[in-house]
């Protein structure tokens, strides 16, 4: 037999989007506004200096397991209304994006020529609330800073995806996937059920010491849940 | 410089009221033409309200010749103004191209500068020059561009010696002489998608974001071609690859049809897969066993061994710590060519979970669970 998922792993229903749209209104800020956070997930708001998105800033997801740890670090503010853009991921399982609340009509999926990431995701931050970027290789820091510094002027939140050598300058947050496990598969039985992870907090404006938490990411049903345990 | 052939059409001009109504009438015109245009030249570029240009060295050698491009031009803008004024100039730059317009000729290549000399200062639009340079008997462009460029900069500043630059053929446009956005602009206005800050409109709610995202995106699709921007629709279905189809972006399209209620039978069960490949790109994949012997599957979908090792793409070994059953798949989901093939969940020593297809003694990585 294979393994019991040990947690309660059902996440909230699909949101009613009639219902949230004068929430998404109230949270939809202005573009220059830098103070105004952009709501993420409960289980992931201790994992964030501000408890949210802040605007004009640089998250960096890494480890292994970062894709779904990006979608959910996005997919409270999609939800609520926010436009994502996602450039450098070409083979992006949708359905696992609607599943930590992305809203796939918002979510709009550039296929453009590798050597044109930067100039689309600057493209992109004129006008999109949230840009999803896995760049290839190691870009430059003379790539990267006009990226950052438009994220900072539009208000806009820059969300990094890949490994650590992918981002060249220090993020505001970085998130690391770390320790994942996925429970539900036996040697020739069972199925994936549900991963557990703990992701580890870095970067400015977090403690010294880093925050850590125990995750399911995802859930049996697609979502981010806390597992218990972390500091 | 590029030759441009410019297009200038008065009656699409910005009207001099504040009348914001009247505004999009002539915007919509000229997002028409435009579009028209697109047909001859895929790089138009719309310059400000009424006039527009376009490259015209591609075309003319598609075309024949620039007589025939300009020929096309006249036809397609025939087409959408009817009796409206049109006319059309070739120069070099966008400044220049527009008087020619103005003259209707074609001026020849290399020959800018000396066709832009007779025209009076007062063309640079620039009512200090327009005023000064005739009182000190320098009239025209000729006697603008033959001044020492110092002596310029010096008396009118950087403004002045843009202008002496422009008048010398050495640059394309003055400044403030193109409408900013406009391209955005236009896109959003034949597509039908409300402006900026304009109620309501679009799925879901309008909002501000959306018109602002709305700009963005159908630029992009300008410069990169409409299919460079997609979305996800749930299309149902039972492959994780044919679940959630990507479609063209359009400003102002119909939401998505809504994901019609499941379960289908064979359908992958939650969570999905956060990384699907597509069409034909599976990677290829190595399955062993504890012998390193290669595992298949029977013609009953079984295993014939143990899975121990997996190597994707011709990568480094992981252990196997885990694989599902594998159940039977009938629909080919990278080849249209129907076949049967089995599909299981492996996991591996380093974290990593695969969706994994074989057949014909082949594996292939359908998804992964980033």
């Amino acid at each position: 037999m294979f393994a019991k998922v040990g947690s309660p792993v059902r996440t909230r229903p699909r949101p009613d989007r009639a219902a949230l749209a004068p929430l998404a209104e109230r949270v939809r800020p202005t573009a220059a506004s830098r103070t105004r956070l952009l709501p993420v997930p409960g289980p992931l708001v201790p994992l964030l200096p501000d408890g949210g998105l802040r605007r004009g800033s640089v998250v960096h997801c890494t480890g292994e397991g970062a894709l779904s740890l990006t979608l959910a670090v996005v997919g409270g503010a999609s939800s609520t209304g926010s436009w994502c853009g996602l450039v450098g991921v070409d083979d992006l399982g949708a359905l696992a994006a609607a599943g930590h609340g992305v809203d796939l009509a918002r979510l709009a999926v550039v296929r453009a020529p590798v050597a044109q990431w930067a100039s689309v995701a600057g493209w992109l931050l004129e006008g999109l609330d949230v840009v999803l970027v896995q760049p290839p290789g190691r870009p430059r820091p003379q790539v990267v800073r006009p990226l950052v510094a438009r994220a900072r002027q539009r208000g806009a939140v820059l969300v990094v995806l890949g490994a650590r050598s992918s981002w060249p300058d220090p993020a505001d947050v970085r998130l690391e996937v770390r320790h994942p496990r996925w429970h539900g598969l036996d040697r020739g039985a069972g199925r994936l059920e549900a991963r557990r992870v703990m992701v580890e907090v870095h970067g400015r404006g977090v403690a010294s010491r880093p925050v850590r938490r125990e995750l399911w990411l995802p859930t049996a049903a697609g979502g981010v849940a806390p597992a218990g345990g972390g500091e | 410089m590029e030759r441009l052939l410019l297009v200038d059409c008065p009656g699409l001009a910005a009207p001099a009221g504040p009348s914001p109504d009247d505004g999009d009438r002539h915007l919509r015109e000229l997002a028409r033409l435009v579009d028209a245009l697109v047909e001859i030249c895929p790089w138009v570029d719309p310059v400000r309200p009424g006039v527009c240009t376009l490259a015209i060295r591609g075309p003319a050698r598609y075309f024949g010749g620039e007589a025939a491009v300009l020929d096309a031009v006249a036809t397609a803008a025939a087409g959408v103004l009817g009796d409206g004024p049109c006319r059309l100039g070739v120069a070099e730059g966008v400044f220049a191209a527009g008087l020619a317009a103005r003259a209707g000729v074609v001026v020849a290549p290399g020959s800018t500068a000396g066709f832009l000399a007779p025209w009076p200062v007062s063309v640079l639009g620039t009512p200090e020059l327009a005023e000064l340079l005739p009182r000190l008997g320098l009239g025209t462009l000729g006697a603008l561009a033959a001044l020492p460029a110092a002596d310029v900069l010096a008396r009118f500043g950087a403004a002045g010696g843009r202008c002496q630059r422009v008048a010398r053929g050495l640059e394309g446009e003055l400044p403030g002489s193109r409408t900013p956005g406009l391209a955005a602009r236009l896109a959003t206005l034949q597509y039908g998608v409300p402006l900026r800050n304009h109620q309501p409109g679009f799925w879901g709610g309008a909002s501000a974001a959306d018109g602002r995202a709305a700009e963005v995106l159908t630029d992009l699709q300008r410069r990169l071609g409409p299919e460079a921007v997609v979305v996800a629709v749930d299309a149902g279905g039972r492959g994780p690859d044919d679940r959630a189809r990507f479609v063209t972006w359009s400003a102002g399209a119909p939401p998505p049809p809504a994901a019609p209620a499941g379960p289908w039978p064979g359908q992958l069960p939650p969570p999905a897969p956060a990384r699907v490949a597509a069409g034909g790109r599976a990677l290829l994949a190595e399955v062993v066993d504890a012998a390193g012997e290669a595992v298949g599957v029977t013609g009953r979908g079984l295993l014939t061994a143990r899975p121990a090792r997996l190597s994707v793409a011709g990568g480094p070994w992981a252990e196997v710590t885990g694989w599902s059953a594998p159940w039977p798949v009938e629909e080919g989901w990278w080849s249209r060519a129907r076949r049967r093939s089995a599909r299981l969940q492996v996991t591996t020593a380093d974290g990593r979970a695969h969706l994994l297809d074989v057949g014909r003694g082949r594996w292939r990585v359908a998804a992964t669970y980033d």
